[in-house]
């Protein structure tokens, strides 16, 4: 510590200690000014889930959505050619027996007011 | 101007530091022009804050964990659900781009297409037709929202 003898290492120990001082403060400061409950964190983990999977699903969907447009493409003549209709009732029955329901619950959803409803018979519907 | 300024003397400008200059690098007494003391600051205060920003030694939650927290969630239940997704979506996409081309074009026919459109039709009139089942078994009054919008909806 011989070193601290002499003014300017002494001084410039004293300006880097100082800084980092007065840096960890306001550190401290800004830190525990912005300090948040850690049930709020787990809020928006649970927020970020819940938002994640529907936007996952939605992108993987519209994916999909194209991938089997572009399947049916290819497939659409072999299908004309087929003498199984039974398949083909059931496949276009399925779809827009589905599709009314979720077309339905979408906008009831939208615009319900009562308290009562009749959501859960509805999706229960759904094949 | 100059009446304001400390007369120059040698080797050094007069009233800034305590002693004379003596010896060579840090052996010297004092720091006349500030710049080692000015760099011990800055030095100070990046070397904080870069233990501040890497070391995190307050150890306090805040709204950048907040943030952090949720950004995290949202990337992994965006990664799961996605193949789930995608798998719904192709037969969905299948189906719906068939019985557009159908619907579109009358000259496609043959025993598949026609069965296609009756069952096209059929599936959705007894959907509406289960829907409004299922909304009078609830017991909702009739001017209740779900009968409101099963107006809406037209038959095929």
């Amino acid at each position: 510590m011989g070193i601290l003898r002499y003014d300017l290492p002494r001084q410039a120990l004293i300006a880097f200690l100082a800084a980092m001082a007065v840096t960890a403060l306001i550190g401290y400061l800004i830190t525990v000014l912005d300090q948040i409950d850690p049930l709020a964190i787990e809020r928006a983990a649970i927020s970020g889930q819940r938002d994640g999977a529907a936007d996952g699903y939605e992108a993987g969907f519209e994916t999909g959505r194209l991938a089997g447009a572009g399947q049916a493409r290819l497939e659409l003549d072999d299908l004309l050619a087929s003498d199984d209709s039974g398949a083909a009732y059931r496949l276009a029955y399925d779809f827009t027996w589905n599709d009314a329901i979720s077309q339905a619950l979408n906008r009831a959803k939208r615009v319900k007011l009562e308290v009562e409803a009749a959501f859960d018979q509805w999706e229960a519907l759904l094949r | 101007m100059s009446a304001a300024m400390p007369p120059r003397s040698e080797g050094g400008i007069r009233g800034w530091g305590g002693g004379r200059r003596s010896g060579r690098g840090w052996r010297r007494s004092r720091d006349p022009i500030g710049r080692h003391t000015a760099i011990a600051a800055v030095l100070g205060v990046v070397i904080a804050a870069l233990i501040g920003a890497t070391l995190d030694p307050f150890n306090m939650q805040t709204s950048d964990d907040q943030r952090r927290a949720e950004e995290a969630a949202y990337a992994e239940a965006f990664a799961e659900a996605r193949p789930a997704g995608e798998t719904a979506g192709v037969p969905h996409g299948r189906t719906e781009w068939i019985g557009d081309r159908l619907q579109a074009d009358a000259a496609l026919t043959g025993e598949w297409a026609d069965a296609f459109r009756q069952g096209w039709i059929d599936g959705w009139n007894d959907a509406l037709d289960a829907l409004h089942q299922a909304a009078e078994q609830a017991g909702l009054p009739p001017d209740y929202t779900e009968f409101d919008v099963l107006a809406e909806f037209s038959r095929r």
